[in-house]
């Protein structure tokens, strides 16, 4: 097992939801805030994968912005080899965290041409300065995609989606990075596209060397990436486990409401699974008011005494790393 | 709610791309290869199959070269006192006059002046003052607005409350103020010399509002888009995302805005020039003219104002109906 | 009386014949969207269509119930609701027909409906648009709609606003509203693709029980074989406009026959197995402007052979699933000894 290259220690951030200063005289209420990250702790291993998995109002993407230094925490702080994101010696750090986004068609600008968009970074952080070492790099990046060179000359709505991808994973590597976030790199893709997206992404990733923390709502494409796996609930962590022992021997009901819940092709193989699937109760309560204590605990089979009350803490249980009051006691 | 989105792979076929749209064709950089690719592209397959559009177009371009090529094609010199014949006066449209026995084109005015170099010369007054107007006010509004959506808070706050403001007053109004105002500033004897300038920056500051707006707009969807976190992530400066990456995507709507402008613009300065507030009468605009002309009109010299009146039409009207048409063609969603 | 009854109930309950769909596009060319396919809905059976996006099944399912947008439009072949063509009615016949014989539901809940009026008013005025029942009746059907979808405490919610509810729950309310007044068929285009994971599985099972309550076929759209595998009886498989494979759900999941489903099946990636690598189908689906010739999926098809370049395949029945593959055509298998080869490799 690899050093640390991430730590994320008690990360917590609030968004303030409140109406305009007026508004709230006018109506007489207070200030509203949503927690979307609440007390998140984890550790991702050098050269591995970490797959964050949730639903919506989980704070996944809020984390991955935290991650990269997009916004500063409320409280608690991210690691990068040792230095604090955002702090002092971050600025020389910059160049090796790097970021993929979900939605291909908005993160390339539109108005400028690939290889002016695969240049940026080079150019920023000034990893060469001659114009025609740039333009080879950037032919150099493309074909590391799977892309020809030519593609720089040409602009983003000339490509598909899957391409556009591709296309932003070259960006991400121009920076010569060691560590990429990628927040739900695949979800707007087609099946078949996505496949190939994340067979590149685990070959560029032995290729070089790479650390990721691949956030998805896809439990599939979690377990086909990472190494290691967290679970998230309402912006907390409630589970985090090596890949196999999650899929195998999932502990927080969550993690098994989440896993039976999945709408999945397999089923078929499995006909009596069909008739007996977990009664799923409800639905993901809203992040402005989520419920006291336990953020699960509406929903939770496993519910007893202290569960509506206090907030369970990530504990060590059979292998994982669980915040369950009632896995916990045992 | 960051849930599935639907799967795309494709742009929808409707799309309308005004940058070079095949593979091949983008490829070719240098002048020439723009130029191609630019006639290439579906923009310009609609201007040309879109007869509105090129009337209204060839209508500009004909008054626009007329008007810069007044020095050389106007017969007659209609600001030199000296070149002037009082008895040439009052002559009717392509009619001897019967004390000189000249003929004029679209007659003469009680000076003397021939009325055709006089639209001419007013033409390119009024297209000058026009164009320098909605640049003026698109500098100005582009640049607020840029700042008022991107930094947000309460830059923006102060910048809308101004606009909001200046919005309540009827545009010609505000010029008017503004005209009035600087001329206080401006030793008399200097006030000539600067009126155009004067009306050029009164025009433009009573423009600038749409601009902004519209910009601002612009700015507050863009700046959401990953392709600006993705440079604020490699620590691009902020003035640097604004100007290299937001403005680019501004420019559609800009140039909409523009053109319309262009059009109120040249209405603007000849309602100026109309009240007597506008250009010296020594560089008389068509809307100089028009007032000329209006004294005349009910005394039987009809063509002192008509012609005037009529080129100021057709160059608004042309100008409107490109800005209708490049809007339009630059919606994806109307067909 | 007895033949004829049998021959009405085995007559299709939705028949579409080489369905064409064109969009003529500037330039004064023509995209054609969808190329001539087929297919069946039996009475109260789940038939899913799924397909990569630019495959055309959203299309399809709009121009069954007459909302395709303009400038696309039905070039050619038939659309028969009970033996009855619909695909050349008048917008004010059609109207008729929607609600009443057909219902809908999209993906968007949000947009599906009316965000100015209360859920309950607006299940009770499609319940009275197309049924002749008054004012208490259709409120108490409207309740006990809700109830069936699931919808918790349904007598509150009848007078919530769209936007009071979760995405889920009204998700239901649409199903409920695209049931009420009883249609035969439904179709339901991406009805869980905008939601929750966990909440997907919940909805999908809804629209089957429901649906099956009432005996109504369902036309189910989307890009997701998981949701497809859940509920549905019969699948199509559709690849750049036409029509790859058809048939029951477990021989085209399990046994899949078409190139295409192969490969496809083999990139979605697994819940409960580790996979080292997957599956990865060369290139793209073509732009619908420039399919190519012969077979649209021959570029791309690892078992391509000299005809698949020159004609386009139709759908061949072999026991319940129709392929429309060179491959599993019997006149070409006497002629290319390697298609009977590749069969047998395939399985």
């Amino acid at each position: 097992m690899s050093e640390a290259l991430v730590t994320v220690n008690a990360l917590s951030h609030e968004f303030d939801i409140s109406k305009p200063w007026l508004n709230r005289v006018l109506e007489g209420e207070g200030r509203q805030v949503v927690k979307a990250v609440s007390d998140v702790s984890l550790s991702i291993p050098r050269g591995q994968t970490f797959g964050l998995v949730g639903e919506s109002g989980c704070g996944k993407s809020t984390i991955a912005r935290l991650m990269v230094g997009l916004m500063p925490p409320s409280s608690g702080q991210v690691r990068f080899d040792g230095v604090e994101v955002g702090g002092i010696g971050w600025a020389d750090q910059r160049r090796r965290v790097q970021m993929i986004f979900q939605d291909p068609f908005a993160s390339l600008n539109p108005r400028w041409r690939i290889q002016w968009i695969l240049a940026e970074p080079i150019r920023t952080f000034a990893l060469l300065k001659d114009g025609a070492a740039i333009s080879e790099r950037v032919g150099e990046l493309l074909r590391l995609v799977g892309l020809d060179p030519l593609d720089g000359q040409k602009y983003p709505h000339e490509f598909s989606g899957g391409q556009r991808q591709r296309i932003a994973i070259a960006r991400a590597l121009a920076s010569e990075p060691d560590f990429i976030v990628c927040d739900e790199p695949t979800s707007a893709l087609d099946v078949s596209v996505q496949a190939q997206v994340l067979n590149l992404m685990r070959e560029l990733q032995q290729r070089l060397g790479l650390t990721y923390l691949l956030i998805s709502h896809d439990l599939a494409v979690v377990r086909h990436m990472s190494d290691l796996i967290g679970v998230m609930y309402l912006g907390r962590l409630v589970e985090v486990a090596a890949k196999k022992h999650l899929f195998e021997a999932p502990a927080h009901p969550y993690t098994r409401l989440l896993l039976d819940a999945v709408p999945d092709v397999e089923i078929l193989d499995r006909p009596e699974a069909a008739g007996r699937r977990t009664a799923i109760s409800g639905e993901i309560p809203s992040p402005i008011d989520p419920p006291s204590g336990c953020a699960f605990h509406p929903r939770c089979p496993l519910r007893f005494a202290p569960c509506d009350t206090q907030r369970p803490d990530l504990a060590e249980h059979d292998g994982a790393q669980v915040a369950c009051h009632a896995l916990n006691a045992k | 709610m960051s849930t599935t989105q639907p799967p795309t792979s494709e742009p929808p076929p409707t799309r309308l791309a005004t940058g070079a749209p095949d593979s091949a064709r983008s490829a070719q950089t240098g002048i020439f290869g723009r130029i191609r690719a630019a006639l290439d592209s579906d923009l310009a397959f609609e201007f040309f199959h879109s007869p509105v559009a090129i009337f209204a177009a060839l209508m500009v371009l004909i008054i626009l070269s007329a008007a810069m090529l007044a020095p050389w094609i106007a017969p007659h010199d209609p600001f030199n006192p000296a070149t002037l014949n009082l008895m040439d006066g009052f002559s009717r449209p392509m009619v001897a006059n019967q004390f000189t026995g000249t003929t004029f084109l679209l007659g003469t005015d009680d000076q003397g002046r021939d009325v055709f170099s006089a639209i001419l010369y007013g033409a390119r007054i009024s297209l000058f003052v026009g164009f320098a107007a909605v640049a003026f006010g698109m500098v100005l509004g582009v640049g607020l607005g840029l700042l008022a959506g991107y930094r947000g808070g309460w830059v923006d706050a102060v910048i809308m409350r101004i606009a909001d403001v200046q919005l309540s007053f009827p545009s010609i109004l505000v010029a008017l103020l503004i005209y009035g105002v600087a001329r206080g500033f401006i030793p008399p004897t200097a006030r000539e010399a600067a009126a155009m300038w004067v009306l050029i920056l009164a025009i433009g500051l009573s423009d600038w509002v749409q601009f902004a707006r519209t910009v601002r707009g612009v700015v507050l969807v863009e700046k959401e888009k990953e392709y600006v976190q993705a440079a604020k992530l490699i620590g691009v400066g902020q003035l640097r995302i604004m100007v290299a990456h937001i403005l680019p995507n501004t420019l559609g709507p800009v140039l909409v805005i523009a053109t319309i402008g262009l059009a109120l613009a040249i209405i603007a300065e000849a309602t100026l020039s109309f009240l007597g507030v506008g250009v010296p009468p020594t560089q008389p605009s068509l809307g100089t003219l028009i007032r000329i002309g209006q004294g005349f009109l009910f005394s039987g010299e009809w063509w002192i104002l008509l012609f005037p009146a009529l080129t100021l039409l057709a160059l608004a009207l042309s100008v409107n109906i490109l800005g209708d048409w490049l809007r339009d063609a630059l919606n994806p969603r109307l067909r | 009386m007895g033949v004829e009854d049998a021959a009405i109930n085995t007559q299709p309950l939705l028949s579409v014949r080489d369905l064409r769909i064109e969009f003529p596009l500037r330039r004064g060319t023509t995209l054609v969207a969808v190329d001539g396919i087929s297919f069946d809905v039996k009475r109260g059976e789940i038939l899913g269509i799924v397909g990569e996006s630019g495959a055309g099944k959203s299309l399809t399912g709009q121009s069954v119930i007459g909302l395709l947008e303009a400038p696309g439009r039905i070039a050619g072949g038939k659309i028969l609701l009970d033996g009855q063509r619909i695909d050349n009615l008048a917008e004010a016949e059609m109207k008729k027909l929607r609600g009443a014989r057909i219902g809908m539901v999209f993906q968007d809940p949000l947009t599906s409906l009316n965000p100015l009026y209360r859920v309950g008013a607006q299940i009770v005025e499609t319940i009275r648009t197309h049924l002749n029942v008054d004012e208490a009746t259709a409120q108490e059907r409207a309740v006990s709609l809700l109830r069936e979808v699931g919808l918790p405490a349904a007598e509150q919610r009848m007078s919530a606003y769209p936007h009071q509810l979760s995405g889920g729950m009204r998700q239901r309310v649409v199903i409920a509203l695209a049931l009420c007044a009883e249609p035969e068929l439904v179709i339901a285009d991406e009805p869980t693709t905008a939601l929750d994971v966990s909440v997907q599985t919940q909805v999908i099972q809804v629209l089957k029980q429901s649906c099956a309550e009432r005996g109504a076929a369902v036309v189910l759209i989307t890009h997701d074989m998981g949701v497809v595998a859940e509920i549905a009886d019969r699948v199509a498989v559709m690849y750049a406009g036409c029509i790859a494979e058809i048939g029951p759900v477990a021989q085209v999941i399990r046994r899949p026959r078409h190139p295409y489903t192969v490969g496809l099946m083999g990139t979605i990636p697994h819940l409960r197995a580790d996979v080292a690598s997957l599956v990865q189908v060369p290139g793209v689906m073509p732009r619908l402007t420039a399919i190519p010739q012969g077979c649209a999926f021959h570029p791309r098809c690892p078992h391509t052979f000299e005809h698949c370049t020159r004609e386009r395949p139709m759908l061949t029945q072999a026991d319940e699933t129709a392929t429309a593959c060179w491959l599993w055509t019997p006149e070409e298998e006497v002629r290319n000894g390697k298609a009977a080869n590749v069969r047998a490799d395939d399985e």
